[in-house]
């Protein structure tokens, strides 16, 4: 029995598969991580999972609640911290805190103790007085985060939490998040498309494109499942990659941008053939190098495509800074 | 019950945490009733049904605020979904009709405070009229209808667009002929037959009749069809406006 269950989920928009057949079960006490590109479908299946969209087909459960028929039960169950901003801003950081208490149904005592501890958790407690309209990104986040604890729930979600925040701000992010997935015992689900936040944080990942899970795992088996290394060359002039994939050691080639990647065991060693593969088919080395497989590359065999996460970044700040 | 009452407290504090927004609001009927009332009934020296202008005039002019204030309140759930706490709302375990009655009671509150203000101002610059228990009671329900209704279809309209800009323009669309048609500065039953029918159409010629019928004593209908059409018609726009919200993008 899983905290979260899901069994063949789909949502489909006119023509789009947004989410199409997910199964997938999260166990209490997980930081679970949804990892993808942009409209992979991971906010379909968050917003179906918080009741805000109705599924196509298939079903899902929180906390043995089912998300269609349950919907109260299930919103009792819950934390969210959406990707877009939530807080009204108009209120000050208590005064967010305080309504989400209300419209929970945490009784008076109980709330006023409970926001203390959460604000004093973010480091907010200084600033709870504070119109929000004054808070930057990063505390913003933290009050959000605050708030999606504040009734207690079994699973908070959290979607691309650290979106557009400077990387110092998201290391502090982090943080929290394992502080109170130890503290609380909160089981956490987690949405994002840095590579890094999923390695740091995640004790399972799931890649999910085109709407399909397409991979799932701890990030070091899905790391394993790259065996041996990554040897990284850059290549003067001339296509070299087929020259290369007929090396008995390599086994895979990918192409990424002027780069070749090439996925082989023991890479040091295959160095000096490389080159000399590379130098018969009549073309220069510009520069090679080996490293361990990291997330970004698990990712890239999976998907067969980069997060592109700089400009995603870009284009997801833009659209942030349009919110506010 | 509570779920409503949360709803309806934040409308309160953000409402009376915009002080500035208060008095611009009441600068308008302030003018009407205090500049063009006081002066107009001086000037052209006009009595409707053996009433002085500015008496007459006062109902109209708390019909005006109601109008005004009580449409312009949907654009906060424009707002809300702008800046993303109507999600909050939608995720938490309350229905959506709670959510629609707590803000539609939120807006009724403050649109009542301001026609108060109204009513004060206009009992201490000498205004005469009636002011049993009752006829306050009475005088409170039917301004809690006829603001009702229009928070209401300011709620449903808002429920269906995402852009404050357009909310505006469909609005005052909305107003103008309402404004003109309702009895707010003169008698209906003196208009031209087809544009009498057109006043007839609108839920604020029954409200700011009412009002007249309480604080002045002179109506064009008999108060319990007053109310009986405002309350009928508050029912109806609720439950269209509950099913409106229910499917409104999120």
């Amino acid at each position: 029995m899983g905290i979260i269950e899901i069994n063949g989920l789909s949502k489909h928009f006119k023509n789009v598969k947004a989410v199409d057949g997910i199964s997938l079960n999260i166990d209490e006490g997980e930081i679970f991580g949804l990892l993808g590109p942009n409209g992979a479908g991971k906010t379909t299946l968050i917003s179906m999972l918080c009741t805000l969209l109705d599924p196509t087909s298939g079903t899902a459960a929180v906390n043995g609640f089912d998300v269609v028929k349950q919907r109260s039960e299930v919103r009792n169950s819950l934390g969210v911290v959406f990707q877009d901003p939530s807080l009204d801003e108009d209120l000050t950081a208590e005064e967010n805190m305080e309504m989400h208490g209300r419209l929970y149904k945490i009784p008076k005592k109980d709330r006023k103790e409970r926001i203390g501890q959460l604000l004093k958790l973010v480091e907010l407690e200084d600033k709870k007085d504070i119109l929000v309209k004054t808070f930057s990104g990063g505390m913003r986040r933290r009050l959000e985060i605050a708030r999606g604890l504040l009734h207690h729930p079994k699973v908070l979600i959290l979607d691309e939490p650290t979106i557009g925040l400077d990387p110092q701000t998201r290391r502090h992010i982090w943080t929290h998040i394992r502080q109170l997935n130890e503290k609380e015992n909160t089981t956490i689900i987690i949405t994002t498309h840095y590579m890094e936040e999923a390695d740091e944080l995640c004790s399972r990942i799931g890649i999910i494109d085109n709407g399909k899970i397409i991979a799932l795992d701890t990030p070091k088996k899905l790391k394993e499942r790259l065996k041996g290394d990554i040897v990284t060359v850059e290549v003067g002039k001339g296509d070299v990659s087929k020259a290369l994939q007929r090396l008995p050691f390599v086994k895979d080639v990918k192409k990424e941008d002027s780069k070749l990647q090439l996925q082989l065991e023991n890479g040091e060693t295959r160095i000096p053939e490389i080159v000399k593969a590379i130098e018969k088919a009549g073309a220069t080395v510009l520069s090679i190098g080996v490293r361990q497989p990291a997330l970004e590359d698990v990712f890239l065999h999976f998907t067969g495509k980069e997060l592109r996460t700089e400009k995603a970044n870009l284009f997801e700040k833009h659209r942030f800074m349009r919110m506010r | 019950m509570q779920d409503i009452y949360t709803i309806w407290l934040r409308e309160i504090k953000l409402f009376f945490r915009k002080k500035s927004r208060i008095i611009s609001s009441l600068m308008f009927p302030f003018f009407w009733l205090f500049i063009f009332g006081a002066s107009f009934g001086k000037v052209v020296n006009v009595q409707f049904e053996g009433v002085e202008y500015m008496r007459f005039m006062l109902p109209g002019v708390m019909g005006i605020v109601i109008l005004f204030q009580s449409v312009f309140f949907g654009v906060s759930v424009i707002w809300d979904r702008r800046f993303g706490f109507l999600k909050e709302m939608l995720v938490a375990p309350i229905t959506r009709n709670s959510i629609v009655l707590g803000k539609t009671l939120g807006g009724v509150t403050t649109v009542i405070f301001q026609v108060f203000i109204v009513w004060i101002l206009a009992l201490i610059y000498g205004v005469k009229m009636n002011l049993g228990f009752f006829t306050i009671l009475t005088a409170i329900l039917i301004m809690f209808l006829t603001s009702g209704i229009f928070v209401l279809i300011g709620i449903a309209i808002a429920s269906r667009l995402t852009d404050p800009q357009g909310f505006q323009f469909i609005m005052n669309l909305f107003i103008v002929p309402v404004f003109f048609l309702s009895g707010v500065f003169f008698p209906i039953n003196d208009l031209p037959s087809w544009i009498s029918w057109a006043s007839y159409a609108s839920p604020l010629t029954y409200g700011i009749d009412a009002i007249r019928s309480l604080l002045i004593g002179t109506s064009q209908f008999m108060l319990v069809l007053d109310i009986a059409i405002v309350g009928g018609l508050f029912l109806i726009i609720l439950a269209i406006t509950d099913q409106l919200f229910k499917h409104s993008p999120i």
